[in-house]
């Protein structure tokens, strides 16, 4: 049964000279209950946008994002503000996104006033300090303000935010990119740690395939504002059907420097997203697309157990294997 | 806390000194001879030779910036070369009438333009913000008399809402008793109401020029600042969690008010200075058309205690600013309080 449950979401922004920007092209979505889907694709491939869009910072032009069977996308006002309780966000720059002119205490406690049936004052100082304890920061910090705090306490302050009022779904916007490696470790140790004790539902959005390895169950590939493949972390990673997907991971550093994928090169740049396409985006930078690809509706379609992938010569040989087999 | 008001009260002193000194040198640096700005070309050796004594003009230097600093000190700033009025006088009776039109006329323009600002910033791209952005472009174009010009033309001539645009009391207004010199102080002490109605409706088209005008200012400012921080992640976190618009807004205008503020300073110290045209305008007794007047006839003790009022006002209120800006923010507050701390164990 999936928590979240996104249909068909579309959402552009006006471009230069009065054009449009497709930054979401009918996206369907499914996170399941305790979950960890990572999302990855390159910078402009819209996932941030999307994820903002599963938690209403942007309103969609088409489609809808359900939680638990409620639809969220026709929520306004204070209503939509109520139950914002229940989904929430975590945002790549720590320091930038909390109100630095506040404490920590007040910082985490904020969300809890939105619904005034939040209990007394002693309740809720105890339920930030108690969240506090679960991201790993101490009473000590409570009285801080933001700028006294290293950028891993930061990044934890926006988590114990986001967490505080038992949210079933949160959208990790590449919580970890903008911090250094040892925090990055500790951070996705915590994110990890938490999902585990208290059941929560994550959307990862990462560029780092590595970080999705470790801790995404599920991982999604977006391209140019559609997801093209789908499927079980370890399937995904490890056997990529999509053109696109192979060419993302021929381009990541391996862990172990002496199983590199020969690179994969892509011609060109990606398209300006500009217009809704009708066939696959990847036509004029793929190596096996044919005149089909650009011709017809590719929609995601099973290849493996749980595995979908948008093309329609999915799996067919690239070349690059060749390639590996001879290093 | 304490310390660091302490600190910038000593600073303000020291710039206080130097202002008297700049007011000092003024004398020795305009060009010309007071004394024949005084008599004449047609005066005599002997009568410039009187003069100069009179003036304490034929002592040395360091004597003559002794005495004035004295005189200043005591509040006495000399006499004007032509009336012989007392220019301290003149300065408690002028400098509240420009005060009059000139502080409510910012707080009107920091009032409408942030709701202008806010407007834009909200509604940025759409017609709205772009007809915003276009009246305060225009705005801007106009020089400040152009637009008290057609105030005056649209509620006086037209309309019929204003007063003649002559001085800032009717002459059938009752005339207060006299205690500080200053008609404003003066109807306020003694609580004549119909003299402070009458100067509140002279005082209206030169606080809605000026409301206007410099409206156009803080509306830039704050379509910019704010537009910037509503788009900020700190913003976003905030819509996230639920929090109501109104928090939000605070929490933008958090960020930007501090530059408000100092921008509402600045344009405190120019209007002040730049007072003069408007009070001509609207034949209002301030100290710019006085001041004016001073600096045309090369009259030195007024341009001397203008320049002195000017300054210590403006210094006056870039201290108000220090601290106000202080006290609104937290982490400054915090700071202030933890050095305070560190500096007493290194001083034991």
């Amino acid at each position: 049964m999936p928590v979240l449950v996104a249909e068909d979401l579309r959402r552009t922004f006006p471009g230069p000279g009065g054009s449009k920007v497709c930054a979401v092209d009918g996206v369907d979505l499914a996170v399941a209950e305790g979950e960890t889907l990572g999302l990855i694709g390159e910078s402009g491939s819209g996932k941030s946008t999307l994820g903002r869009l599963l938690v209403r910072l942007l309103d969609a032009d088409r489609g809808t994002v359900t939680l638990d069977g409620h639809e969220l996308t026709s929520l306004r006002g204070a209503r939509l503000r109520r139950s914002r309780r229940d989904f929430q966000i975590v945002f790549q720059e720590p320091f930038a996104s909390l109100n630095p002119r506040l404490k920590v205490g007040a910082i985490v406690e904020e969300p809890l006033l939105v619904n005034g049936k939040s209990g007394t004052k002693a309740e809720r100082r105890q339920r930030v300090l108690d969240t506090l304890a679960d991201v790993g920061l101490s009473e000590e910090h409570y009285d801080r303000r933001p700028a006294d705090l290293s950028g891993g306490q930061q990044q934890r302050v926006g988590i114990a935010r986001a967490l505080v009022t038992g949210p079933r779904f949160v959208v990790l916007d590449e919580p970890t990119s903008s911090l250094d490696l040892t925090v990055r470790a500790e951070v996705l140790q915590l994110l990890a740690r938490l999902q585990h004790d208290r059941g929560l539902t994550f959307l990862f959005i990462s560029h780092d395939i590595h970080t999705v390895r470790r801790l995404c169950s599920r991982t999604a590939v977006m391209y140019l504002g559609r997801i093209v493949e789908i499927g079980p972390t370890e399937s995904v990673l490890a056997h990529p059907q999509h053109p696109y997907t192979k060419a993302l991971l021929s381009a990541a550093l391996p862990v172990d420097p002496g199983h590199r994928l020969p690179h994969l090169p892509l011609a060109g740049d990606p398209p300006k997203p500009t217009a809704h396409r009708v066939g696959c985006a990847l036509v004029g930078r793929c190596p096996i697309a044919t005149d089909e690809c650009a011709a017809t509706e590719v929609p995601l379609r099973p290849v493996a157990a749980a595995h979908e992938v948008a093309c329609l010569h999915a799996g067919q040989d690239l070349g690059i294997e060749a390639k590996e087999a001879q290093a | 806390m304490i310390v660091f008001v302490l600190r910038r009260l000593a600073a303000g002193v020291g710039m206080l000194v130097l202002l008297i000194a700049l007011s000092f040198g003024l004398v020795s640096m305009i060009p010309g001879d007071p004394a024949v700005t005084m008599l004449g070309d047609a005066a005599t050796p002997d009568q410039i030779a009187h003069v100069h004594e009179q003036l304490g003009l034929d002592k040395p230097l360091p004597v003559r910036f002794w005495d004035y600093l004295v005189q200043v000190l005591h509040g006495d700033l000399g006499t004007s070369y032509f009336t012989g009025a007392p220019i301290t006088h003149e300065l408690l009776t002028r400098l509240p009438n420009t005060l009059v039109i000139l502080v409510p006329g910012l707080l009107l323009a920091v009032v409408l333009g942030t709701a202008m600002g806010t407007a834009a910033a909200y509604l940025r791209g759409r017609p709205a913000d772009r007809g915003l952005t276009w009246a305060s472009s225009l705005i801007l174009a106009v020089p400040e008399f152009a637009l008290g010009l057609v105030l005056v033309y649209v509620f006086y001539q037209l309309l019929h809402l204003a007063p003649a645009p002559l001085g800032m009391v009717d002459p059938t207004a009752p005339i207060p008793p006299v205690q500080t010199g200053s008609v404003t102080l003066d109807a306020l002490l003694s609580g004549s109401w119909p003299t402070l109605g009458s100067i509140f409706s002279h005082a209206a088209l030169p606080i809605l020029t000026l409301g206007i005008f410099f409206a156009a200012y803080f509306a830039k400012t704050v379509r910019t600042g704010l537009s910037q921080s509503l788009r900020s992640a700190q913003v976003e976190f905030a819509r996230a969690c639920g929090l109501s618009e109104f928090r939000v807004y605070r929490y933008a205008m958090a960020d930007i008010r501090r530059s408000l503020l100092t921008y509402l300073v600045i344009l405190f110290g120019a209007s002040l200075s730049g007072a003069a045209i408007l009070e001509s305008v609207f034949a209002w007794p301030g100290i710019g058309g006085w001041s004016l007047d001073g600096v045309l006839k090369g009259d030195i003790p007024v341009i001397q205690g203008f320049v002195l009022v000017l300054g210590t006002a403006t210094l006056g209120a870039y201290l108000i600013l220090d601290i106000v800006t202080m006290l609104m923010d937290p982490r400054v507050r915090s700071k202030a309080r933890t050095r305070g701390k560190a500096v007493k164990p290194a001083a034991a």
